[in-house]
């Protein structure tokens, strides 16, 4: 009986690809009865025998499909009943990496937003540590459409894929339905009230702008006062871009701000969560009269609180972004620290400088373990007794032993010179040179910028470095260039 | 940087040593030393593990030839290398067929070493190039999967629906195969059933499931006998075969390397095609290349000063614990690469003897069973009961390329659906779609 094309369709041996197509004859290849060679065939071709052991191929076929289909359909089931796990930071090991998760907590940054990716990014933390959240354009867009964005305070429940790399733990947010935010009611609080026992706390403040400054582009700070003190509103750049722009601001404006109170160097601040949070307020704002208080009662319990003082500067010198001045009043020494915009905006800086009397009114601060006090405007600071200026030497009488001395000289500028930190230009009298050295941050906002030749009167602290003498100005206000009428 | 190389060379001669079990996967073996580290039990410098790791996934890429020659328990790498590397076994050639894989590892090693110097340099611009474009790119090269299969059959069946059977099957098949694993990857991607404290081993039940278990099942079922084997003392392969396979193979797995998903078998695929190769000799050499430029290569991108490419699950693990910033480190670890990878050639030749020397003294069907056994244990071991379903779901879909003719690398449709998908922006429509969001 010659084999049929069916009967070879009903075992296993010769489909496409199959690795058996030069398999050696195995036992039962041959056929039971008359023991001659059958191959794949289930009957044998010669005595008409039907084959035992072997497996029908239609059977396999029909397993593995319905394993494929059916098998996919129960777990498809079995999938869509699986709730997502709920896990804290802490639980996220290693070996959860790539899982699917969810995770309850509080937004502890500002989040940052490349508009060109429409990259998306958050910090979440809850008792046991944070997380980094991050989401990719489709899901940002769609945040964004539905005006859900995170904002610092927020109480978040995330779920998405566990990225974990060296010791930072990330999660993908793929869903934008599997981000949900609640925001707390704000709660009215005065500013000179908001405490670091408010960390995380969503307030309502209103009061008057007492000082409006840009520490870094990104970020603008604005001092708000009332009756009973002053706190910091932090304005981030990137909350404006997602949520919408703020109103314009000045000093001497009233606002009304709800914001969430974070905490910067163990300084209280205040995060608006979007730029609907601020509005401008037409009534006035009484602000505090403040009782002088003699150097010797600032503690580090003052932290935060705004106090009167008045006192002699001692010394001054200049730091990035500022100066800062040593006040004495007989009792105690503490640092009057201001900032470039308080101190520019002095009706006479130059008056401000050792031997002058003040009088401040400002904020208690702590930095590098030393008291501070920091006025917020101009108007914070009156002099009372302005300083004389110090006396003109020449420099061929000037010695190593003058270190640390305030001098004033004048004489004509030579080649300024750039180092990694900042410009030199040597400086000659006639009797003698030295160099002036301006640090970077003050070398960028000198008017007219130095150059060869120009006929100068400087001012600060002279120097020594490897053996030579140095003089370095403190503030724009220690350089000057003399015109002809001079 | 001695020291370093010497944890390079200790993991290649383990990988080596562990290559022998099929299936077990030198992802696994890392998880489960990352386990280890992670509980305390073992104290080992990051650097050290990280170059550990460097040498499993060398000894690795050379050692997994062995069962998937000799025992049929190939990897999503080693898919390619199956049907070719039986036909050598079954012609008693197993050894030679391990050593033509082994010679297009170490010319893919030769041009890793070779290309370190520009590395640095070209390929964080590469990146920055192609990254906006991977979208595109995979879907080109899921077409090209299921395109360059092609109608087969006779036309000599009675009626034109069975004409029509015969033709089609095949690429019918190849489709259901790349749907039915695309989706099995959706579940997994998106709401994996699977425990989430061994979230890491999602994929491993599906991946046995679909290259490693269909290939037992088909020895079973065809009662395959393994003659004698030969243990070659030269290789039949010309000097220009060895140059071509290990050209396209190179060039395969540089493509796989850098591009997210596509495997060194992918990879080795496209470029066979795109060279022309038609020999079994030069396609053995060609994948050899591509999977270990795909394996090392991969990991050796984490390397990069500038890159931090995160290719493979090797790169994943090794950048939980330890991240390189500088030239030295780069260097270092592709002369640890290159170390581990020639020791694991010269062991991989060694343990091709005594693979031959078993598979020809024990039952090729004792032989399947106890490395069906193993995988079991294995998947079972680390995802449980739910694991074993996903992968019996799994091997179903795996063995309908086996029954109806058409490519097995269609399974990889559960990996390249759900990442195509999410890279061109519609992935979560289609999960939502299917309930996987809720």
């Amino acid at each position: 009986m010659a084999p049929t094309r069916s009967s070879q369709a009903d075992t296993l041996s010769t489909e496409d690809n199959a690795p058996t197509a030069l398999v050696q004859a195995a036992p039962l290849a041959h056929c039971e009865s008359c023991g001659r060679f059958i191959g794949p065939y289930s009957r044998c071709p010669y005595c008409g025998a039907r084959t035992t052991g072997r497996l029908a191929l239609r059977t396999v076929k029909w397993v593995a499909v319905s394993l494929a289909t059916l098998g996919m359909v129960v777990l498809w089931w079995l999938a869509r009943s699986v709730e997502i796990p709920t896990i804290t930071v802490e639980e996220a090991t290693r070996l959860m990496n790539f899982g699917y998760v969810r995770l309850n907590g509080r937004v502890v940054r500002s989040p940052t937003y490349d508009a060109e990716s429409g990259y998306l990014g958050f910090w979440v933390a809850d008792e046991t540590g944070e997380v980094y959240i991050s989401a990719y354009r489709e899901v940002t867009e769609d945040l964004l459409t539905q005006n859900v964005v995170p904002a610092v305070g927020d109480k978040v429940t995330v779920a998405g894929t566990l990225r974990i790399r060296d010791d930072h733990i990330a999660l993908t947010l793929n869903v934008p339905d599997h981000l949900t935010l609640e925001r707390p009611e704000a709660v009215p609080l005065q500013a000179g009230d908001v405490t670091i026992l408010d960390e995380g706390s969503r307030v309502r403040l209103v009061g008057e702008v007492r000082r409006v400054y840009e520490p870094y582009e990104g970020l603008t700070l604005i001092t708000l006062a009332d009756e009973s003190g002053e706190v910091v509103v932090a304005v981030d750049e990137e909350v404006t871009t997602l949520t919408g722009s703020v109103p314009e601001t000045g000093v001497g404006q009233a606002l009304a701000i709800e914001g969430t109170v974070n905490l910067y160097h163990d300084t209280p601040q205040v995060v608006p969560a979007s730029g609907d949070d601020i509005t401008i307020v037409a009534t006035p704002i009484a602000t505090a009269t403040l009782p002088a208080l003699t150097l010797d009662r600032l503690s580090a319990d003052l932290i935060g609180t705004k106090v009167g003082v008045h006192g002699r500067v001692v010394w001054l010198e200049g730091i990035k972004g500022g100066v800062k001045a040593t006040l004495d009043d007989g009792t105690a020494q503490v640092t009057l620290l201001l900032w470039d915009d308080v101190h520019r905006a002095l009706p006479a800086p130059e008056e401000l400088d050792v031997g002058a009397e003040v009088e401040v009114t400002g904020k208690i601060s702590i930095y590098e373990g030393e008291l501070e006090i920091v006025p917020s405007k101009a108007t914070d600071v009156t002099i009372s007794v302005p300083a004389e200026a110090a006396p003109w030497v020449e420099i061929s009488t000037l010695t190593p032993g003058d270190a640390g001395r305030l001098i004033r000289i004048r004489g004509v500028l030579g080649e300024p010179k750039g180092f990694s930190a900042g410009v030199k230009a040597p400086l000659d009298d006639g009797t003698g040179a030295l160099d002036l050295l301006f640090w970077s941050s003050l070398y960028e906002d000198l008017t007219p910028t130095p150059h060869a030749g120009q006929q100068v009167e400087a001012t600060g602290i002279l120097n020594v470095f490897r053996d030579e003498l140095e003089l370095v100005p403190r503030s724009r206000y220690d350089w000057r260039v003399r015109s002809p009428d001079d | 940087m001695i020291e370093s190389i010497m944890w390079a060379l200790a993991g290649a001669v383990a990988a080596s040593m562990l290559a022998w079990i099929p299936a077990l996967h030198i992802y696994n073996v890392a998880a489960l030393l990352l386990l280890i580290a992670e509980s305390g039990a073992v104290s080992i410098e990051a650097e050290s593990l990280a170059f550990l790791f460097l040498g499993l996934v060398s000894g690795y890429a050379m050692g997994n030839t062995i069962p998937g020659i000799f025992f049929a328990a190939p990897d999503e790498s080693m898919i390619f290398v199956v049907l070719p590397g039986q036909k050598y076994l079954l012609q008693g050639r197993g050894f030679e067929a391990v050593a033509l894989t082994g010679l297009g590892g170490v010319v893919g090693l030769s041009v890793l070493v070779a290309l370190a110097p520009v590395a640095s340099r070209t390929l964080p611009a590469l990146r920055e190039i192609l990254q906006p474009h991977l979208g595109w790119i995979l879907w080109t090269i899921i077409a090209y999967l299921l395109l360059s299969e092609w109608p087969k059959g006779t036309g000599r069946a009675p009626t034109g629906w069975q004409r029509w059977w015969d033709g089609w099957r095949s690429l019918l098949a190849g489709l259901a195969t790349f749907t039915l694993s695309g989706l099995l990857g959706m579940i997994l991607m998106h709401r994996s059933p699977v425990r989430v404290d061994v979230a890491f081993q999602n994929l491993m039940p599906a991946f046995v499931g679909l290259f490693a278990v269909p290939w037992i099942v088909t020895n079973l079922l065809g009662r395959v006998s393994v003659p004698r084997q030969t243990i070659a003392r030269s290789l039949d392969i010309a000097w220009g075969d060895v140059v071509q396979g290990a050209t396209s193979g190179v060039l395969g797995g540089l493509f796989a390397a850098f591009l997210p998903v596509v495997t060194g078998g992918i990879g080795g695929f496209v470029a066979g095609h795109a060279t022309a190769q038609r020999d079994d000799r030069a396609f053995l050499v060609a994948q050899g290349a591509a999977k270990i430029v795909y394996y090392v290569g991969g990991l050796l991108l984490f390397f990069v000063p500038g890159l931090h490419l995160t290719r493979g699950g090797m790169a994943w693990m090794v950048s939980t614990r330890y991240t390189p910033y500088t030239p030295a480190q780069y260097y270092a670890a592709t002369a640890g690469a290159l170390a581990a990878g020639v020791l694991a050639f010269l062991m991989s030749l060694w343990t091709a003897r005594l693979a031959a020397a078993v598979v020809s003294r024990i039952p090729y069907r004792i032989l399947s069973c106890a490395t069906l056994a193993i995988l079991m244990l294995v998947v079972g071991g680390v995802t449980g009961p739910v694991g074993l379903a996903i992968c019996a779901v799994a091997t179903g879909i795996g063995l309908i390329p086996v029954f109806w003719g058409a490519r097995r690398m269609n399974a990889m449709g559960v990996l390249l659906l759900p990442i195509a998908l999410n890279m061109s922006g519609t992935g979560h429509a289609v999960a939502g779609f299917l309930g996987l969001l809720n």
